[in-house]
């Protein structure tokens, strides 16, 4: 019986793929869509704005902004506020050299206003502003008031659709403490992480289902390292 | 088929647990509907599981069903907008949709499917499954789209055991390649992110990673019948769930040129099975298309749903329709892929830098929830290293075994050259979509993972670049990695939506 064209058994011919040559040409080849490929991040500094990836339908090339001049006001109504929150969170764009003094209040389901303000902040950095215990609302209303003297741009929330006036909503995050680092808000995060799914899926399921995956990792690899290098059938 | 599967090692099997449970936790961390065109998906899913019929494609918007619009209308956010989670909210969401579960007619919409009713419905079909058993112990939306969700996770679990089982074909003596290649696929969080979703993609990976393992196999074993008529099959699959999986036609012809090529001897047999591969492929989907009219006029998708608020795309209405000429798709193709050339028309001004580092690199470090968030452009460039080490690393594994190899050469061949012509194929669907749409832009990386196998084929071979002694810390140092690449995107996710 001829084995066949490609068992090792099969004698060699000079004139099949596979030889020295055609091993370089692969080579070259693949060096060539290598070297290629590699231009445009070699030349990726070109100073165009880096933005958020496609979907099908959308391009986001970056997150848009609405100005309050001085005097002028944006509020954002249906925020939800939870038990000891303090800390207000926008982000600022475009800051004058003198920042303007911007006035925060935070109305809660019961009329309750708390207020507080900021005076210096810096371009591009979120703004956190320590407004004291908050009146925690399931629908608040957070405003903010530009007293001046220069404009200031703050990121909008785009594609919110509850708008409370006809300038787009800006980005309003409410934070339980000052400055919190994210693991402290790890809990309230797992919380609305089981919201508007099925009821089984608890703050529990998703840690387990995390860890579950972290043991099947650490399983996995002590099963492949025991598994001796060897034919596999 | 089974006995080859008793002979998986228990490690292997371990492997494609991990793939689920990545898949899981996906599931109950993503918001609803927050998957890739989890709407229309969910849409076409919801209608053949309570219908048995296909849905209508009259619409290029989705309108879900009233369930599946209480739960989103009742989210206090938009698909594009900033989350304000509220339990006030949640519970008025959950007691809408136990009333309006009473009534199966506030579960069916013939237009939920959207763009996405001019897909094949295989897909719909299976996940109709776990739908109607979630009913039948009560479930409603929410709890059939987690039942959905866990299915396409089992489903996306069973494209890395075909990962695997190419893997041993092409490492047979080098476990611990086949394992780390697993491994890598199994952990990539774009990947678990995919297939804990609700989403017609999932079945095409499964189609993909069967036939690339299959084309492997028949390198090593010979074309069969039954062989030649499970290359067809693992192609039809992927055809019946999605329209744009034509690329694995060109895989599968591809490979076959190089099958019949290597078995010219017998050419008088290999031929007709051959032709065998192809009928089995496209044949079910010609009946089908006789019945339906698959893939007609797909329309432009929308944002999802009918409602104020939705984004802007970035399709200019005045704007002229691209040429149709070839030339103008190969120039598309350039600049896809490279930088333009001075004479070249830009196809791609839309685009803030290059398409391909935007549309696959960057996604494939992580890219997410209608690939709106992720990480930060510097660091997805680690992606870069990662991957040009990934190529050296495998050049130079290749390099080394050239001689051991050269009875290999026609399936590296085989392989590469097919995954070059999928992503082709997947250019000229783009080029396609965005004559039909003026503009609009349609590659994403998800497009290209029913070749994930020979992602993972290339995390193994580069592998064997590193001397013995250093392997297993490597395989131990590659997993601790991608484990932590899962944490991260988990963590840019509760960041996005949650915090």
């Amino acid at each position: 019986m001829t084995p066949p064209p490609d068992d090792p058994r099969a004698p060699r011919r000079p004139s099949r793929p596979g030889t020295a040559a055609g091993w370089a040409a692969l080579a070259l080849a693949v060096a060539a869509i290598v070297v290629l490929l590699a231009i445009p991040f070699v030349g990726a500094a070109t100073g165009r704005v880096e933005g958020l990836l496609s979907s099908n339908t959308q391009v986001r090339v970056s997150s848009s902004a609405t100005v309050l001049e001085p005097g002028d006001r944006a509020c954002v109504r249906g925020v939800y506020v939870p038990d000891g929150a303090r800390v207000v969170r926008v982000y600022p764009g475009y800051v004058a050299e003198r920042s303007p003094t911007l006035r925060f209040t935070v109305r809660g389901d019961g009329g309750r206003v708390v207020a507080g303000r900021a005076t210096r902040f810096a371009t591009g950095e979120p703004l956190l502003v320590d407004l004291g215990p908050l009146p925690t609302s399931a629908s608040a209303t957070v405003c903010v008031h530009n007293r001046g003297p220069s404009g200031v741009s703050l990121a909008e929330a785009r594609g919110h659709f509850g708008a409370a006036e006809a300038r787009p909503p800006i980005r309003v995050g409410i934070l339980s403490g000052d400055h919190p680092r994210a693991v402290a808000l790890v809990d309230d995060a797992l919380e609305r992480a089981g919201l508007f799914k099925s009821g089984i899926v608890t703050p529990a399921l998703i840690v387990l289902l995390g860890l579950a995956v972290l043991v099947g990792v650490v399983g996995a690899l002590v099963l492949v390292l025991r598994d001796e290098e060897g034919p596999s059938s | 088929m089974s006995a080859l599967l008793r002979r998986l090692p228990l490690a292997a099997w371990a492997i494609v647990l991990v793939a689920f449970l990545h898949g899981a936790a996906w599931s109950v961390l993503t918001p609803s509907f927050q998957g890739a065109d989890e709407i229309a998906h969910w849409g076409y899913v919801q209608y053949v599981g309570e219908t048995g019929k296909t849905p209508d494609r009259s619409s290029r918007f989705a309108e879900p069903a009233r369930d599946a619009l209480a739960v989103l209308d009742g989210m206090p956010w938009s698909i594009d907008g900033q989350p304000s989670w509220s339990e006030e909210a949640d519970r008025r969401t959950d007691a809408l949709v136990d009333r309006l579960d009473d009534d199966r007619a506030n579960r069916i919409d013939k237009d939920g499917a959207a763009y996405q009713a001019s897909n094949p419905p295989l897909y719909a079909y299976a996940m109709a499954v776990p739908y109607r058993v979630t009913g039948w112990f009560g479930g409603d939306v929410l709890d059939r789209m987690l039942a959905v969700r866990l299915a396409s996770s089992a489903l996306g679990a069973l494209a890395v055991l075909f990962v695997l089982l190419l893997l041993r074909e092409l490492f047979p003596r080098r476990r611990l390649a086949w394992y780390v290649g697993g491994l890598a696929v199994a952990l990539q969080p774009v990947f678990g992110w995919l297939i804990g979703s609700v989403n017609n993609d999932i079945p095409v990976l499964v189609s993909g990673a069967a036939l690339l393992w299959l084309v492997a196999r028949t390198h090593r074993r010979g074309l069969s019948p039954g062989i030649a008529a499970g290359l067809g099959a693992a192609v039809a699959v992927g055809l019946l769930s999605k329209v744009s999986a034509y690329g694995l036609v060109a895989v599968l012809a591809w490979s076959l040129v190089f099958l019949v090529w290597r078995e010219r001897a017998r050419w008088r047999s290999a031929v007709p099975l051959a032709g065998l591969a192809l009928a089995v492929a496209v044949v079910p989907l010609l009946v089908l298309d006789l019945v339906r009219d698959i893939g007609a006029a797909t329309p432009a998708p929308d944002t999802g749903v009918v409602r104020e608020g939705a984004a802007a795309t970035v399709a200019d209405p005045a704007a002229a329709a691209p040429s149709r000429s070839p030339r103008d798709f190969l120039s598309y193709l350039w600049q896809f892929w490279l930088p333009r050339l001075p004479f070249m028309d830009d196809q791609f001004s839309t685009y803030p830098t290059y398409p391909v580092w935007e549309t696959y690199v960057q996604a494939f470090a992580g890219r997410f929830g209608w690939f709106a968030y992720g990480f930060s452009p510097e660091a997805s460039r680690g992606m870069v290293v990662v991957l040009a080490a990934l190529i050296a690393g495998a050049g130079v594994a290749l390099w080394r075994r050239r001689v051991a190899l050269r009875a290999r050469f026609g399936l590296i061949v085989a392989l590469v050259g097919g995954f070059v012509g999928y992503a082709v194929m997947v250019n000229l669907r783009g080029w396609q979509y965005r004559i039909d749409t003026r503009g609009e832009n349609f590659e994403q990386v998800r497009y290209l993972f029913p070749m994930i196998g020979l992602y993972g084929a290339l995390v193994g071979a580069a592998l064997l670049a590193l001397p013995d002694r250093w392997r297993r810390t490597a395989v131990v140092l590659v997993v601790l990695a991608a484990t932590l690449h899962v944490l991260a995107s988990w963590g840019v996710t509760l960041q996005r939506y949650y915090m």
